[in-house]
């Protein structure tokens, strides 16, 4: 019933993106999952990022410029011009500075779908502040609403949520135009910000506490429930998250033999005693809402999400990991679609690009080389360690890790179940 | 938008499907809402902290219109719009008192697009779920709360909310296929994996690396967010690991932070009662506005602390009107976030308010979505 595209629908669509962090090369990964020719501009004078870039530069052609050097941005405004989708995520004084603004695009390329992506948006009084996904997450009103009433506010825990949600907007903000476009034939400005987007994802807090909620840190409670709650289970840091209606509050208590009223103390003393799996298998059994509070182990060898496609794999060469592994997308509706190709160095493709979009000669490839505009990248990239440490026992020690497997392959077990393998 | 409206018929009674069509009908799409006898389930919700009765329904419906249909209307009002939004999973067709083979006899003109907890096909297809569980087995939740304690839930409504943004843009995806090849596309997506792709940094430090991820320690967390005189203020002058302090010394005028031990996560760690004790205290003599613009003069990213009622009284918000203003049967007008973010040249769509009435606007939809076919068989 439910089917793979059968062309990957942004096939023919190009991208031109101008991005650093996380929030647009995640939004722009996601586009180029789905098809699109993403070329990520980045300055080669920044040098080769962290290892968490392979996640969000798979599928991207690499473009060299940096635009403080004469003639990087006449380069990036001649691409420009034979691009779709034309992304940044600087401040708006920086891309007026360097004359890459939606004015100086559109006049190159007048139906241009033109992505500002910035901390709080390109207008208004905070207009120009910087801001990262952190601080979005706590300027936003999450943070505020994370953790217990007597404690100090909480924070989404991936460290780039605020990031990630903005790529996830990012997405339709562009799917959205490019279908304006298809029928209108006019582009457009889309100014989408870390802050507005976080705040968005409030939005029914928002209009809750117009009605008489009060919003506030109240752990894991959660008053339209009887039983709500993270409960510590057999083994180390295991736990089970149940969420039980009035109504199941005697499934509960029938499904471990408890009294009733169910009291949360004795309901934690016997969860303490049992294998979140099983919890989860014996509640689910009786129609309560349940599941292991998942790790990144429990998710890549989750058999549902394989059995679903939701994995794709990308075969790895020539740095610290070699091989098969897996990635995931958010899923959009049937899995990844296209392969994958890995992460390719900064300015592997700049010549390629500079003559065939750009129009230039190779030969003024090569004197925008010796100026310093753009560049062709290392042979190899070089990749520092995820996270600092690649030391586990430290990391461990730090208070980073849960624990570090020795052989993080289960997956492979699943890896040819999935309808997209 | 030239041309006439594109339609999408919303079958969904949760908030992730309602999120999804509210947000095509913010860039221009004419979305009716199907009720159920009895309403909406979502019109009787109460926030996570009681009270707040209808407020996500409000939030995740406006922009619509509400209809109630006889099972033959149903079909034929699906026959005339390009896309149809539910969850068919079983939990979610008893919610919307649909019949179970309903996905099978939908033919909108281009797709049909499934929101629901762990997606229709696979193991969990049919398993319980909640936003808690939702989170819970995204992989963020585990990473989410204080060292010492077990994990914490997020916001209420982040999985539904990151699944209605998901879901609308698979939608256009398909729309766009369709529109090429003709077929009608199905699309299946899954409230949890729209949360787990969140966390694709710490899947792949476990399939790489083995390593698997946790609730920040207290070395990373003492920095964030300190009490300042009135409220919270985030303070991280730097990438997290590698932060030095010698900033934050001369900012906070206590030299001792300029010591070399304090200058690691390893070092502040290994002195972790002393470096709090140093740290903490100076905040606590200027408000958290102060310290936000005395690092900001010194080029420190800090960021305000802010509450929802802060978010009310914010000037960027009120400047960039991200905030709409909807009037609600009964509850007088409520602020809350429209299309998340700008477009320009502004398109200056009406919006309008959350349907009062399950089925409030019925009879008009029928006429216009249906008028040249009632027109044809009379």
């Amino acid at each position: 019933m439910f089917n793979q595209f059968p062309t990957p629908p942004l096939a023919g669509i190009r991208v031109l993106s101008m991005e650093q962090a996380v929030a647009l090369p995640v939004g722009t990964r996601h586009l180029a999952d789905m098809g699109a020719e993403v070329i990520r501009v980045q300055s080669h004078s920044r040098g080769a990022g962290p290892v968490t870039e392979i996640d969000l530069t798979r599928n991207k052609r690499q473009l060299a410029l940096d635009l403080s050097v004469l003639g990087a941005a006449e380069a990036f405004l001649r691409v420009a011009a034979k691009c779709d989708v034309v992304a940044h995520n600087f401040t708006p004084r920086v891309v007026r500075k360097f004359g890459i603004d939606y004015p100086a695009v559109r006049e190159v390329n007048p139906s241009v779908i033109y992505v500002s992506l910035t901390g709080f948006g390109t207008t208004g009084p905070w207009g120009e502040r910087p801001l990262f996904g952190p601080g979005a997450e706590a300027v936003s009103g999450h943070n505020m609403l994370i953790g217990e009433p007597d404690g100090w506010p909480g924070r989404p825990g991936t460290i780039v949520y605020a990031d990630t949600i903005c790529g996830l907007n990012t997405v339709f903000a562009v799917i959205a135009a490019l279908d304006e476009r298809d029928r209108t034939g006019r582009g457009q400005h889309i100014d989408i910000s870390l802050y507005e987007t976080s705040v968005a994802q409030l939005g029914p807090v928002l209009a809750e506490a117009q009605l008489g909620a009060v919003p506030a840190r109240v752990g894991n409670a959660d008053a339209n429930y009887a039983v709500h709650g993270v409960f510590d289970c057999a083994g180390v840091d295991r736990h089970v998250a149940i969420a039980a209606s009035n109504e199941q509050a005697a499934a509960v208590a029938g499904t471990f033999n408890l009294p009733l009223p169910l009291d949360a103390r004795t309901l934690s003393d016997a969860l303490r005693q049992i294998p979140a799996e099983q919890a989860v298998v014996r509640l689910q059994e009786a129609g309560v809402p349940a599941h292991v509070v998942a790790d990144a182990s429990d998710v890549v060898t989750d058999a549902h999400l394989w059995e679903r496609g939701y994995f794709g794999t990308v075969e790895r060469t020539g740095d610290f990991a070699e091989g098969l592994y897996p990635h995931a997308g958010p899923g959009w509706g049937g899995g990844p679609a296209v392969p994958m190709e890995q992460s390719r160095p900064v300015g592997r493709d700049s010549m390629d690009v500079l003559t065939t979009l750009g129009g230039y000669r190779a030969s003024e490839v090569a004197e925008l080389i010796r100026s310093g505009a753009t560049s062709t990248g290392p042979e190899e990239d070089v990749h520092a360690p995820m996270y600092g440490s690649p030391d586990m026992k430290v990391r461990i020690d730090r208070g980073e890790l849960s624990r570090a497997d020795a052989d993080p392959s289960g997956w492979r077990q699943f890896s040819n179940a999935g309808r997209d393998s | 938008m030239s041309g006439p409206r594109p339609r999408a018929l919303d079958l969904s009674t949760g908030v992730a499907g309602a999120y999804a069509s509210r947000l095509l009908a913010d860039v221009g799409w004419d979305v009716a809402k199907v009720e159920p006898e009895g309403g909406d389930p979502t019109r009787r919700l109460a926030s996570r902290w009681g009270q707040g009765v209808g407020g996500a329904f409000a939030f995740a419906n406006s922009n619509k219109r509400s209809v109630r249909l006889a099972p033959d209307d149903l079909l034929r009002l699906a026959r005339a719009a390009e896309v149809v939004v539910g969850d068919f999973s079983p939990a979610g067709l008893a919610a919307a008192e649909l019949p179970p083979d309903t996905l099978g006899e939908l033919q909108p003109r281009l797709a049909v697009t499934s929101i629901s907890a762990f997606g229709v096909t696979g193991p969990k297809a049919g398993w319980a779920a909640t936003e808690l569980i939702e989170q819970a087995a995204s992989g963020l939740m585990f990473l989410t709360g204080e060292y010492d304690q077990p994990p914490m839930q997020l916001p209420p409504y982040q999985g539904a909310l990151a699944a209605g943004v998901v879901g609308a843009s698979a939608t256009l995806l398909a729309v766009r296929c369709s529109r090429n090849d003709g077929r009608l596309y199905h699309r299946d997506v899954s409230i949890v994996e729209a949360m787990t792709v969140q966390t694709t940094a710490q899947m792949s430090d476990y399939v790489y690396r083995g390593a698997v991820a946790r609730r920040e320690a207290r070395v990373k967390g003492g920095l964030r967010m300190v009490p300042a005189s009135d409220r919270f203020v985030y303070c991280a002058p730097g990438a997290v690991s590698s932060m030095r302090m010698d900033g934050v010394a001369i900012l906070l005028d206590e030299p001792r932070l300029a010591e070399e031990r304090f200058q690691t996560a390893e070092g502040r760690m290994q002195n972790f009662d002393e470096f709090v004790e140093i740290f903490v205290p100076p905040f606590r003599n200027r408000t958290a506005q102060e310290w936000f613009e005395r690092a900001e003069a010194m080029h420190m990213t800090f960021a305000l602390v802010q509450s929802i009622d802060d978010l009310f009284q914010c000037p960027q918000l009120e400047s960039r009107q991200l905030l709409r203003r909807v009037p609600v049967e009964g509850k007088g007008e409520l602020r809350f976030p429209g299309r998340p973010y700008r477009i320009e040249p502004d398109p200056g769509l009406a919006v309008l308010p959350p349907p009062a009435t399950p089925g409030q606007h019925t009879q008009e939809v029928l006429a216009e979505w249906l008028g040249a076919e009632i027109g044809a068989t009379k």
